[in-house]
C-alpha cells in the first residue's frame, strides 16, 4: 500500500514539474497589430505584449505590487479578456486588490507600429502600485513569435534613454541601429534592472543595473483613475508627449 | 581741516554712488522669479535680462534656489551670475508651454537638426557680444531632449550661441543637457573655463569658431563626444574653426550622472550607437569648413573612446598639435586620423585635406585592440605630414595572424568611426592613403599576444620609423 502511495506521489510530483516547467504553448497568440503571418504586436491572455518590426523589438509586461507582495499579470486570481479588432480589454481582480479591479484597455496605433494603453483603477486599496517592464529588444526575427518572452539573451546591449516619463530604446548593431519609443505615466519610478532576476516584479525592480541584460522597470501609484502608456516607432505623424496620450487613446479606441 | 574732511567724505560718497551705478545688479527675485522648483521662472529671468539690456547691460543675479525654466534669451553686454546653490532647471514641455520654436534654416540638410537651430534651447543668444555666464551654480537640463522629437516646444540644448563674440562661460556645472551642453556656432573670442559637465549627449560643440580657450574643464559624456570642434555649414557659408586651445581637461565616459556625484560608475558599457561609451575629444565630424591652428594639451581621457581627428566634408585640417595626453581604458582606436569624402556640404564642394598634424607625449593604458590606431585617407585624398613621437600604448591584444590579412573596406562616404573598418589588420597602426608620416619612439605593449603585424601600410609613401619597441624589445 505504501508502495502504491509512493508511486502516486511521484507521478503527481512529476506531472506538477512538467506543468510548471513547460513553456506555455503559443503564449503570445493574440495579434493586436499586423497580420497573423506577419504580426507587429502580439498579446497574451494576460497583460504581456511583444513587438516584432519584424525583428523582436521588445517585451512589455505588467504586474502589481503591494508592500512586500508582488504579482505578475499572469499570476493574479482572475484576468478576463475581451477582444475586438485592434483592441483588447483586460479586467484584473485579485486578493491584493481586495474589492477593487484594474481595467486595461488598449488599441493599436493608426500612424505607427505600437499601441496606446489606458490603465484604469477602480476601488484600488491604498499602497498598491502598478509595475511594468520593457526590454528584450533582440533585433532578430524570432522563429516562433508566439514564444517572445523577456529572455536575458534578448537584452544584451539594449540602451535606454530615459527623459522624464518617456524613453527611447536603441537596439541592434552599429551602422544598423533600430529604435523604439515609449511614453509611460508621469511620476513613474523608472530604473535600469536585470533581466536575470524576474522572479517577482518587486525583485525585478530592485535588481539593479549591474547586468549584461539591461531592462527598464517602473512603478506607478495605482490610482482610482487612469494612467496611460504608448509604445511606437517615431515618424512625422507619430511623435508623442504624455499630455497627448488621453486624446490619442480616445481617438484610437473610438471612444 | 573740517573743510577738508567734508571734502574727502563727499568724494568717497560720490565714488560709492558712481560704483553702484556701474555695478548695477538685476536680481531675478526682484522681477518675480520664485526659485521654488515648481513655478516657471524664465519669464521673470527674461524680464531681468531685458531690464539690464535697456540700461546698456549689467549683471543678472540668480540667487540660490531652483528655477524651472523654458527658454532664457540672452542679450549683449550681460553677465548671468549663478550663485552657489542656484539651479536653472529645464522644465518639461507641456501642452501649453515649452521652449522657443526652432527657427528656420535653409541650410539644415548639411548637418543634424541639433546643429542647425539655436532658439529651441534653455539659454540662447544670436548676434550678441560681451556675454558672461558664471558662478558656482548648476544648469540642469532635465526637461531637454537628446532624442529626435520635432514637437513644437521641445528643447534640446542647454546653452546655444550663434554669431556672437566675446563670450566667457566659467565655473558653472552642467548636468544632463540634451543634445548639447554648449553649442557655439560662429562664436569668436570664446572662453570656456573650469566647467564641470556630466551629460547625456555631446558636451561642448565648438562649430565655426575663432579664438577659443577651453581650459580646466571636466566633461563626462558616455553617450557622445565630450569636447568636439566642428566646422559645419549651419551658418550657410564655409567658416573654419581656428586658433583653439583645449588645455587641462578631463574627458570620460562613466555612467551618466556618476561623474557629477563623484562615484564614477562603470556598469553601463554601451552608448546608443552601440560602439561602446564615447566621451572623447574629437575634431569633426561636421567638417564643411576646416580646422586650423588647434592645440590640445595636458588632457586626461578615462573609460572612453580615443582621440579622433577627422575631416570628411571638404574641410582643410592643418596645423594641429596634440601633446601631453594620458588615456586609460580606451574602447576603440587610441589615435584615429581620417580624411574622408562623406561630403555633407553643398554640391560641388571639393574634397578636403589633412596635413601638419603633430602628436607627441601620449600614454595609453588598456586600449581595445580590434581597431588599433588608424591613419586613413581615401583614394585620391591623402593625409600628409604627420608626426607621432614619444607614444606608449598598452593594448589588450588577442588578435590572430589571420586577422592580419583583412583588407578593410574604404568606406569613403560613411560616417567616420573606427568601427566602420571592422577589425583592423595591424596591431599597432594601420596607415592607408597617406604620405610623409613619421613615427619616433613608439612603444607598444600587448596584454595578450597579437598575431597581426605591428604596422600595415597600404597606398602610403615616406613612412619613417625611429625606435619602435614591442613589450620593451626594439623592433
Amino acid at each position: 500500500m505504501n508502495k502504491v502511495k509512493t508511486i502516486i506521489l511521484i507521478a503527481l510530483l512529476t506531472l506538477f514539474c512538467i506543468h510548471t516547467n513547460a513553456v506555455e504553448p503559443n503564449k503570445f497568440s493574440i495579434v493586436l497589430s499586423g497580420a497573423q503571418n506577419a504580426p507587429r504586436v502580439l498579446a497574451c491572455k494576460t497583460p504581456e505584449f511583444s513587438f516584432h518590426f519584424p525583428q523582436m523589438a521588445g517585451n512589455f509586461r505588467l504586474g502589481l505590487i503591494s508592500g512586500e507582495k508582488s504579482l505578475w499579470g499572469d499570476q493574479v486570481k482572475s484576468v478576463k479578456l475581451q477582444k475586438k479588432e485592434g483592441k483588447l480589454i483586460y479586467t484584473l481582480s485579485d486578493d491584493l486588490l481586495k474589492d477593487g479591479k484594474v481595467i486595461i484597455r488598449m488599441a493599436r496605433l493608426t500612424d505607427s507600429d505600437g499601441f496606446v494603453m489606458e490603465v484604469e483603477g477602480i476601488n484600488i486599496p491604498e499602497g498598491t502600485d502598478l509595475f511594468w517592464s520593457f526590454g528584450g529588444s533582440y533585433a532578430k526575427i524570432l522563429s516562433d513569435k508566439t514564444k517572445s518572452n523577456l529572455k536575458p539573451e534578448y537584452c544584451k546591449d539594449n540602451v535606454f534613454s530615459v527623459e522624464g516619463n518617456a524613453f527611447t530604446v536603441y537596439y541592434g548593431e552599429s551602422l544598423d541601429l533600430k529604435v523604439v519609443q515609449a511614453v509611460v505615466p508621469s511620476e513613474s519610478d523608472i530604473r535600469l534592472s536585470d533581466a536575470h532576476k524576474q522572479a517577482t516584479p518587486l525583485m525585478f525592480h530592485q535588481s539593479g543595473k549591474k547586468t549584461d541584460a539591461p531592462v527598464l522597470t517602473g512603478t506607478n501609484k495605482l490610482i482610482n483613475g487612469k494612467l496611460y502608456f504608448c509604445f511606437y516607432v517615431q515618424n512625422t505623424k507619430a511623435d508623442y508627449n504624455s499630455f497627448m496620450l488621453p486624446e490619442l487613446f480616445k481617438k484610437e479606441f473610438n471612444l | 581741516m573740517k573743510q577738508s574732511k567734508k571734502y574727502i567724505l563727499f568724494i568717497i560718497l560720490a565714488l560709492a554712488g558712481a560704483l553702484q551705478i556701474h555695478a548695477k545688479i538685476y536680481n531675478v527675485r526682484d522681477f518675480g522669479a520664485k526659485g521654488d522648483g515648481k513655478s516657471i521662472d524664465s519669464p521673470f529671468i527674461n524680464q531681468a535680462i531685458q531690464a539690464a539690456s535697456n540700461e546698456g547691460g549689467g549683471t543678472v543675479y540668480i540667487p540660490s534656489g531652483e528655477y524651472s525654466c523654458y527658454s532664457i534669451r540672452l542679450k549683449s553686454h550681460l553677465t548671468i551670475m549663478l550663485e552657489s546653490g542656484a539651479k536653472i532647471m529645464a522644465a518639461f514641455p507641456t501642452k501649453d508651454e515649452g521652449y522657443d520654436v526652432a527657427e528656420s534654416n535653409e541650410f539644415n540638410k548639411y548637418q543634424d537638426f541639433g546643429h542647425s537651430h539655436w532658439q529651441n534651447s534653455l539659454i540662447w543668444g544670436i548676434g550678441l557680444e560681451d556675454i558672461t555666464i558664471c558662478g558656482s551654480g548648476l544648469i540642469y537640463g532635465k526637461g531637454l531632449s537628446r532624442e529626435e522629437s520635432r514637437l513644437p516646444g521641445a528643447g534640446n540644448k542647454a546653452i546655444s550661441l550663434k554669431d556672437c563674440k566675446n563670450v566667457i562661460i566659467k565655473d558653472i556645472s552642467m548636468l544632463r543637457c540634451g543634445h548639447f551642453a554648449l553649442l557655439a556656432t560662429g562664436v569668436d573670442n570664446l572662453s570656456v573655463l573650469n566647467l564641470k559637465v556630466d551629460t547625456n549627449r555631446d558636451g561642448f560643440d565648438i562649430d565655426c569658431c575663432k579664438n577659443v580657450r577651453i581650459t580646466d574643464c571636466s566633461v563626462n559624456s558616455p553617450w557622445d563626444d565630450a569636447i568636439v570642434l566642428k566646422a559645419s555649414y549651419a551658418l550657410g557659408y564655409f567658416r573654419d574653426t581656428e586658433n583653439v586651445t583645449i588645455t587641462g581637461c578631463f574627458v570620460s565616459g562613466f555612467d551618466q550622472g556618476t561623474a557629477m556625484k563623484a562615484t564614477y560608475e562603470r556598469d553601463e558599457p554601451q552608448a546608443p550607437d552601440h560602439a561602446y561609451v564615447c566621451g572623447r575629444i574629437k575634431l569633426g565630424t561636421e567638417s564643411s569648413g576646416g580646422f586650423k591652428n588647434i592645440a590640445i594639451s595636458n588632457c586626461v581621457f578615462d573609460r572612453c573612446r580615443g582621440l579622433a581627428i577627422e575631416s570628411v566634408d571638404g574641410g582643410h585640417l592643418e596645423d594641429v598639435v596634440v601633446n601631453n595626453i594620458t588615456m586609460r581604458d580606451i574602447v576603440n582606436s587610441p589615435i584615429f586620423l581620417r580624411l574622408g569624402a562623406r561630403m555633407r556640404s553643398p554640391e560641388g564642394t571639393p574634397r578636403g585635406s589633412m596635413k601638419r598634424v603633430r602628436i607627441s607625449n601620449i600614454n595609453v593604458f588598456n586600449a581595445d585592440s580590434q581597431y588599433s590606431s588608424i591613419i586613413s585617407g581615401v583614394p585620391g585624398s591623402i593625409i600628409e605630414d604627420v608626426s607621432l613621437s614619444d607614444i606608449n600604448i598598452y593594448h589588450q591584444g588577442g588578435y590572430s595572424e589571420a586577422d592580419g590579412k583583412i583588407v578593410p573596406p574604404e568606406q569613403e562616404k560613411i560616417y567616420p568611426d573606427p568601427l566602420m573598418f571592422g577589425t583592423i589588420p595591424a596591431s599597432g597602426f594601420y596607415i592607408r592613403h597617406a604620405k610623409n608620416i613619421t613615427f619616433n619612439n613608439i612603444n607598444f605593449h600587448f596584454e595578450k599576444p597579437d598575431g597581426r603585424p605591428l604596422f600595415v601600410i597600404n597606398d602610403a609613401q615616406m613612412i619613417d620609423y625611429n625606435r619602435i619597441t614591442v613589450n620593451g624589445i626594439k623592433q
